[in-house]
């Protein structure tokens, strides 16, 4: 076995999972090779050294601000607020909240009379305006359909002169 | 309860990959507030320990990537890092504090899916198994990385010793 093979099998023999045949290879191999028994005892300091490292303990101002995070994850967005920020609740907050601004705006203004007065002044201007407007349409569909019937007289005789040619 | 069970995991598996205390207490809040919003997306039918160090893992890679540069800049702080953090003790030799120093100096080196390997499996205790399904891969390519990454500190070490005898 070269070096590179006898290399990769090093773990293995640490571990102990080597077949017979490969531990008495790789031991054959360490008799003769100082390198690989040199990469060897570095292999097994490596893994002392490894499992010595200690688990270090989270430090207590650590902890603290971990145990706050999901307080503050609620504090930020309760769940009834995420469930009014979904699309159809959503725009149903929205006509809700500018509704609940016109009647709060409505109800608190001091002057809520005059505003009243103002306001059924323009419902009532608006109203003989869109009434005019109708009278006015409804008088310009009669002259239309005066004119056309005007006009058929004529273009049925047109007609009739061009079937005789 | 979460805090208790998982913060000492994921803390020490940001402190051994990011070898700087603080930075690992950023980390782990980080880890933390990143799995309190990700619950919906765990499934009863996983394994939990599991599914949280992948979370960790994939933010420890994603931040490595981002702050490659920045890592360099801290090696001289390692001796300082590891005697303020205990791992390397009064009642360790001389010989075995320069072991120490230099293996997780060497850590440093290897390729971030090693390290995070050997990590897990040596520093943390995890078996085959289970390093292999945090790290998503199969079992087999986790012992070939263990295997390959303990093969590579015990060259550093080797490359490392004779030059501070000389010293």
């Amino acid at each position: 076995m070269s070096c590179q093979e006898i290399t990769i099998l090093l773990n293995d023999y640490l571990d102990g999972v080597l077949s017979p045949t490969q531990k008495q290879e790789v031991e054959a191999h360490l008799k003769e090779c100082s390198t690989c028994q040199e990469l060897l005892s570095n292999l097994q300091q490596v893994r002392v050294t490894l499992r010595e490292f200690p688990q270090i303990s989270v430090p207590p101002s650590l902890a603290e601000k971990l145990y706050q995070i999901p307080a503050k994850k609620k504090a930020k967005w309760p769940t009834w607020l995420g469930w009014l920020a979904r699309p159809l609740p959503q725009q149903i907050t929205a006509t809700l909240a500018a509704l609940s601004l016109a009647i709060s705006f409505y109800t608190l203004l001091p002057n809520r009379a005059m505003l009243a007065k103002y306001l059924n002044q323009q419902l009532h201007l608006g109203y003989h305006h869109i009434s005019s407007l109708w009278t006015k349409a409804e008088s310009i569909t009669v002259n239309i359909e005066k004119v056309s019937d005007s006009l058929k007289a004529p273009w049925q005789a047109l007609k009739e002169e061009g079937k005789e040619d | 309860m979460i805090v208790n069970t998982y913060a000492p995991q994921i803390f020490n598996l940001a402190f051994h990959f990011t070898h700087s205390r603080e930075e690992a207490e950023d980390v782990t809040q980080e880890i933390f507030l990143k799995l309190f919003s990700s619950l919906k997306k765990y499934k009863k039918e996983m394994n939990f320990t599991a599914w949280l160090l992948t979370l960790a893992r994939n933010h420890l890679i994603d931040k490595y990537r981002r702050e490659k540069k920045e890592k360099s800049l801290r090696q001289e702080l390692d001796e300082r890092v590891l005697t303020e953090s205990g791992l390397l003790s009064p009642e360790n030799g001389h010989d075995q504090k320069e072991v120490k120093l230099i293996v997780w100096k060497a850590l440093d080196q290897l390729s971030t899916e090693v390290r995070l390997s050997i990590v897990l499996f040596d520093l943390m205790g995890k078996t085959y198994e289970e390093t292999a399904e945090i790290l998503d891969v199969p079992v087999g390519t986790i012992k070939s990385r263990i295997n390959r990454g303990r093969l590579q500190l015990a060259r550093l070490l080797a490359d490392q010793q004779p030059q501070k005898r000389r010293i």
